[in-house]
């Protein structure tokens, strides 16, 4: 771990759980102390659950950290290392960790917030709305403590996960999952009341996840009286993060979302007018 | 007057640029820092319900300046109040500021062509009908710089306000007694919402009930094939740039957004080719 006054720190490697023989790890993006909000945040890549590696959300969480968000970028199995839900106890097994090691990473352990990025960003959904559902739980580690999350964030979220074209399972599906097996696999299913406030961030020219997968899920998040932000950029594809400009206005707006709904949670009194006239004697 | 300010911004107060009916017609100038230009000019309409508001008031003024700072210039104008004048006597001053922006367009220091204008809350909805109605002849009034183009390269629409039958408050204020099902519907931005309306960016709390027209106007743009922007932020009332961060957070994203757009057009490439054939 190295560390200089000021600057976010890494620590690499650390395993926070298991799954089978593998071990588990992920990279933590300390804050500079004086910055600390004591609120964690996970960090779930994406790649479609058939590649990617947790160093592709390293940006992101650096810029979390930077704000003052203890950031934990973790592994989860992909396509050929387990099937479904193998990626939604790896992230839960995260979790668990995070908040057992809450001294550790100098959190509050009640605050610890999920990010994912593309099919990540589905994943984040999923855990955030299956708190604590045994069956979507796994057996990586810290059992025990509690999997809920005091807010989502989804970047670009990707699509659930489908039946390819000619009628086969998607790779990451057990071979012969039913109807329901693909209900369970799907953020929306999760929707109700009480889902923690979340922020979806998109870019309406984004030809790989539609826009209108973060649009609907807005929707279906306010249409259950459940809090949710919506940024939909225009111009820009997949993955737009990856310009240092929105890469930074995009976790300003976390920043702004997190602080207000899980750092410091708080209510903004509704606009009132004043009065011409009663403006003009006082 | 042209004095120096906060953030290098330096200010011009009350500059007479039109006459609506009786009334003289002055607007406020801030002009970036030296060095920081990007010739693109922002006019910037109160709100207050049609009926109050000035250029001088707090969420405009704090706007402005944040835009000043970032290198546009900055145009605040007046325009008449209701009841004292009906619809469309708004549209017609707000055309004749942006026709002075641009008959001033050297001595402002920006391009002809870059020329955005920003509305709040009644202004909002001001600024979008402005952005959607260039070159209607009867939206353009006699208010001064006669002949001079009133389009817009883009619309900031924050919070923006809707006029409505049936409304005891500020639609009926604004709205001539007699006024028809056709002249409502000349108020309504989503009215405009097809190919050519300019870029617009629109910004909602969730907590505004102005969430849902303006939800709409934002899926009409889109599919109007129109470059456009909706960001919603969770919990927000109106006017929710006053509070601290969020009026930084909308002008980082106005910056963005006017800087691809206006300022310095460009196109972002796409995701790598190669990964595209990648499930999402």
């Amino acid at each position: 771990m190295s560390a200089t006054p000021g600057s976010v720190s890494i620590e690499s490697d650390v395993v926070f759980g298991s799954a089978g023989d593998l071990e588990l790890k992920g990279d933590i993006y300390h804050p500079p102390a004086a910055l600390n909000k004591r609120t964690a945040v996970i960090h779930v890549y994406g790649g479609g659950f058939e590649r990617g590696n947790r160093v592709q959300a390293g940006d992101a969480a650096h810029k979390f950290a930077e704000r003052g968000y203890p950031s934990l970028t973790v592994w989860h199995r992909l396509t050929h290392e387990g099937k479904w839900p193998a990626p939604v106890h790896d992230v839960k097994t995260a979790i668990r960790w995070a908040r057992a090691n809450a001294g550790r990473l100098a959190i509050d352990a009640t605050k610890i917030a999920v990010s994912g990025y593309s099919s990540g960003g589905q994943l984040a959904l999923i855990v955030a709305g299956s708190a604590n559902l045994s069956e979507l739980e796994g057996d990586g580690g810290n059992a025990g403590r509690g999997t809920e999350v005091a807010a989502c964030v989804a970047y670009y979220v990707g699509g659930p996960v489908s039946r390819l074209s000619n009628g086969e399972d998607h790779p990451v599906m057990p071979p012969g999952s039913s109807d329901e097996a693909y209900r369970a696999a799907d953020a929306i299913t999760y929707v109700r009341p009480g889902f923690p406030p979340t922020a979806l961030l998109h870019s309406t020219t984004d030809h790989l996840a539609p826009f209108e997968l973060s649009l609907g899920f807005f929707h279906a998040l306010r249409d259950a009286g459940a809090k949710a932000e919506l940024h939909l950029f225009e111009g820009l594809s997949h993955i737009f993060d990856r310009y240092p400009e929105f890469g930074s206005a995009c976790a300003d707006l976390c920043d702004l979302f997190l602080d207000r709904n899980v750092v410091d949670p708080r209510d903004y009194p509704p606009h009132t007018p004043s009065r011409p006239g009663r403006a003009r004697r006082a | 007057m042209n004095a120096n300010g906060p953030g290098g911004v330096k200010a011009e107060k009350d500059i007479v640029f039109g006459r609506g009916g009786d009334t003289e017609l002055r607007l406020d100038v801030l002009r970036p820092p030296a060095g920081s230009e990007k010739r693109t000019a922002v006019v910037h309409v109160f709100g207050g319900g049609y009926t109050r508001g000035s250029k001088e008031d707090g969420y405009l003024t704090r706007n402005a300046q944040r835009l000043a700072e970032r290198g546009y210039v900055c145009v605040a104008s007046a325009y008449r109040h209701a009841p004292g004048a009906k619809w469309p006597a708004q549209i017609h001053d707000l055309k004749a500021a942006i026709r002075w922006t641009r008959a001033n367009a050297g001595y402002l220091g920006v391009d002809a062509d870059k020329i955005a204008i920003a509305g709040y809350s009644a202004g909002g909805q001001l600024a979008l009908v402005c952005a959607g109605t260039a070159g209607m002849a009867e939206l353009e009034g006699d208010g001064g710089s006669a002949g001079v183009s009133s389009a817009v390269a883009a619309c900031l629409a924050y919070y923006p306000a809707r006029v409505w039958r049936g409304d005891e408050g500020p639609s009926s204020a604004i709205m001539p007694d007699d006024a028809s099902d056709g002249d409502y519907a000349a108020t309504d931005p989503l009215t405009y919402a097809a190919p050519g309306f300019p870029p617009t960016i629109i910004f909602n709390g969730t907590a505004d009930p102005f969430i849902e027209p303006n939800t709409r106007l934002y899926e009409a743009l889109q599919q109007a094939g129109v470059p456009a922007e909706l960001h919603l932020y969770a919990g927000m009332p109106h006017i929710f740039d006053l509070h601290p961060g969020f009026g930084e957070s909308t002008s980082e994203l106005c910056d963005l957004f006017l800087d691809r757009y206006v300022a310095n057009p460009r196109v972002y490439e796409g995701f790598p080719r190669r990964q595209q054939a990648a499930r999402a």
